[in-house]
């Protein structure tokens, strides 16, 4: 009786707490809860055709993560839950709808009503072991052939649903992964229009990794995963289904880590990928060529070299073929691994966004930290260099580009003031016909304190586009945000955007061009905030943790209660 | 359109209720027990500093406001550590990220330990939105006494109030 009280109650849940199994149980917990008024009175560029209705209409979304956890377990929970409003009417006395929620492959007791029980998972922690069942997360190396990790950045977050184990000591530890993917299905910041049922896919891998070697200078690593991805016809199949199924790719590779070692710090992995689907292998012609398009490597290393307090930075990497692994799950919007790529991901374009994903590169990236004060004031340098061979997928260029990226910058900080900022010129030039694109770009903030309790805080980002020769039109852009604080617990934040790059999908609420938000924001304790928008922010690609993704633009109000416990 | 009510009313009961619910639990939890391997690939577990005041600061390379904010947190650490003061630093960065973390911890000079949850094992279970910078404060009885998402300039002295608050607490 109990326990059906608790589920239908969370305030008798909580008075459960500290009795029975409870006794010395956590309870906490975050809740965001976001009503938008989305206008749409003006028809998208390129979506006239598709979406001959556009009008306005209200979307709601609640999430909400609960943890109970004691000293030897935990039990997490994420729900989702949208609602849509007005988005929908009336025509010769059928009911249309504008904005659908969802589409035929999800079924729900409501059209415009959907709640998800996202993220569910247990954790016993021992000594010596560790055990995960439910929503887990694995990441082995640097990443190459691994890495399913939380990416709140983008609002992605993509789980392994099934068991993980970790046996380890100070000296050995050894992780097994398997299960289905589980992608979130309804997002906090994106729209939540067409929401797909996810197709589950099947993956596994585990990594020993051997610490403290060589008089605690080495660390020594072994990973491996096989992966077999679900297609659309399989949308019926149960996900355990992919268990019964060939598999698709195998993955593994060494990683080694010396420490302290000629001055510095030291890492190399080599990784090796084995590729048996036909949509992965691609198109070929002989046998020859199936071989090698079926097989692929990355190679990376880096070394950090100290002197002082001063600190160069060195990463290397090759890649051939080895973004394949993500193939099936690029048009989703997330990614089964990603290995570092050398990028500034913090201003990235239509055409970086590529080279980002690219599955023919090789290049490396130094990076010279020099603190003249250190956290005062901390300049650096860095180069990015490049050869991108891939031409196919996202590429713009036809040809290989070599890639030169030099960025420098600095923060400052002292007596509550902060300046930080970065500046940067990137050139691609075209292996053939010596033609490039380039990009030269600046982001930065400067914080200040005013009078009495009152506080400024300036970010500036903008960035100039030329293509080269391609037939596309050079752009500028820029994100600015000027925020004024009034004490600690109101913030006052005008967003300024501006752009004339015809790949995004927006306009501007002042013209074409021009984008003006205000935002209001209560904090009126520690654990909680009301916030309030009104105005139009820009579309725009972002990267972040290697993945990329268009994101929407946004016009109308936005209401925002987020509340921790 | 019944089912759609009856579900409707449901959440929105539920979470009212849970927000009434809310306003009385507060902090005073006990902290989740954790085990990650710091810079130098050792175990660190919270457990190990049980009657020490532990700041459990999340943060990651790419994060201006984290950057900003942690000269703060090590000054603090060198200044209170001998009133029983502990900061766990706690490296979000995702494994691609991980050759960048020893550099930038060593060319900022701070002292505190750097710990890497390269697999979202303790943000999911302190974080799960990842916000960043986030810190959690844990008292002597290992119970959680104070959270804080985000920083501004200017906010390291609410820090500072907080953490002397718990130490001086009994």
């Amino acid at each position: 009786m109990n326990i059906l009280l608790a589920l239908l109650s969370p305030v008798y849940a909580g008075q459960l707490l500290g009795t029975g199994i409870l006794a010395d149980g956590a309870f906490s917990g975050q809740s965001d809860f976001r009503i938008r008024y989305r206008m749409m009175n003006r028809l998208e560029p390129n979506f006239e055709k598709t979406h001959p209705y556009l009008h306005d209409y209200i979307e709601q979304i609640e999430r909400l993560n609960l943890l109970v956890s004691k000293p030897k377990y935990s039990l997490g929970v994420q729900i989702d839950q949208v609602g849509l409003y007005l988005n929908k009417y009336i025509l010769d006395d059928e009911l249309k709808y504008s904005w659908q929620l969802y589409d035929d492959s999800v079924r729900a007791p409501s059209k415009d009503f959907l709640v998800v029980p996202e993220k569910a998972f247990y954790l016993y922690k021992g000594k010596n072991v560790e055990m995960g069942l439910g929503d887990v997360y694995a990441s082995f190396g640097r990443g190459i052939v691994l890495n399913i990790v939380k990416n709140t950045d983008l609002d992605l977050d993509t789980s392994i649903r099934g068991t993980k184990a970790i046996v380890s000591s100070d000296m050995v530890e050894l992780t097994m992964v398997s299960g289905v993917s589980n992608k979130q299905q309804l997002a906090r910041l994106n729209p939540n229009v067409g929401v797909n049922q996810d197709i589950p896919h099947m993956i596994s891998g585990s990594q020993l990794m051997l610490y403290g070697l060589a008089d605690g200078q080495l660390t020594f690593g072994f990973h491996g995963m096989l992966g077999r991805f679900g297609r659309s016809e399989d949308n019926l199949l149960p996900a355990v289904a992919r268990y019964d199924e060939g598999v698709d790719v195998t993955a593994g590779g060494v990683g080694l880590e010396i420490a302290d070692f000629a001055g510095g710090d030291w890492y190399f992995e080599l990784d090796s990928f084995h590729y048996f689907a036909d949509e992965m292998i691609g198109e070929y012609e002989t046998e020859a060529e199936k071989i090698a398009a079926s097989r692929g490597f990355t190679a990376y290393g880096s070394s950090s070299l100290y002197f002082g307090s001063h600190v160069v930075t060195i990463e290397a990497k090759a890649s051939k073929n080895g973004e394949k692994i993500n193939s099936f799950t690029a048009n989703d919007n997330w990614e089964v691994a990603s290995a570092p790529s050398l990028e500034y991901e913090r201003v990235i374009t239509e055409d970086s966004a590529a080279a980002v994903n690219s599955n023919d590169i090789i290049g490396t990236r130094i990076r010279y930290e020099i603190p003249v004060k250190p956290n005062v004031f901390s300049p650096y340098v860095a180069v990015g260099i490049l050869k991108d061979d891939d031409t196919t997928g996202l590429h713009f260029n036809d040809v290989p580009e070599v890639i030169v990226h030099p960025l420098a910058g600095f923060q400052w900080q002292q007596n509550g003031r902060l300046a930080v900022l970065n500046t940067g010129f990137r050139r691609d030039t075209r292996v053939s016909g010596n033609t490039y694109d380039q990009l030269i770009h600046m982001d930065g903030e400067f914080s200040t304190p005013l009078f009495g309790a009152e506080g400024l805080e300036i970010n500036v980002s903008m960035w100039q586009f030329t293509w080269g020769d391609d037939d596309h039109h050079d752009f500028f852009e820029m994100q600015n945000a000027y925020v004024w604080r009034h004490g600690e617990h109101w913030d006052f934040t005008l967003y300024q955007d501006w752009s004339n790059n015809l790949q995004i999908q927006s306009r501007g609420n002042l013209n074409d061009e021009l984008y003006a938000a205000f935002e209001a924001k209560w904090k009126p304790d520690d654990l909680s905030y009301f916030a309030l928008l009104v105005g139009a922010y820009k579309a725009g690609i972002r990267c972040s943790g290697g993945q990329c993704r268009n994101l929407p633009g946004f016009e109308g109000m936005e209401f925002v209660y987020n509340q921790r416990f | 359109m019944g089912i759609q009510r009856y579900i409707t009313y449901f959440f929105v009961i539920s979470f009212f209720s849970l927000m009434s619910f809310t306003a009385h639990a507060g902090v005073g939890d006990n902290a989740p027990d954790f085990t990650l391997r710091n810079i130098k690939g050792k175990q660190v577990s919270l457990s190990s500093l049980k009657g020490k005041v532990v700041l459990i600061n999340f943060w990651a390379t790419w994060c201006q406001p984290c950057l900003a904010e942690m000269p703060h947190i090590d000054k603090y650490y060198k200044e209170l550590k001998s009133k029983g003061f502990e900061v766990l630093s706690i490296s979000t960065d995702d494994a691609r990220n991980a050759s960048r973390v020893k550099p930038l911890v060593k060319s900022r000079g701070f002292t505190f330990p750097v710990l890497l949850d390269k697999q979202t094992k303790v943000v999911k279970l302190y974080n799960p939105n990842k916000t960043l910078p986030y810190n959690v404060l844990i008292d002597r009885n290992g119970k959680i006494a104070w959270t804080k998402a985000s920083y501004s300039p200017g906010e390291e002295v609410h820090i500072k109030k907080k953490i002397i608050e718990v130490l001086e607490s009994p």
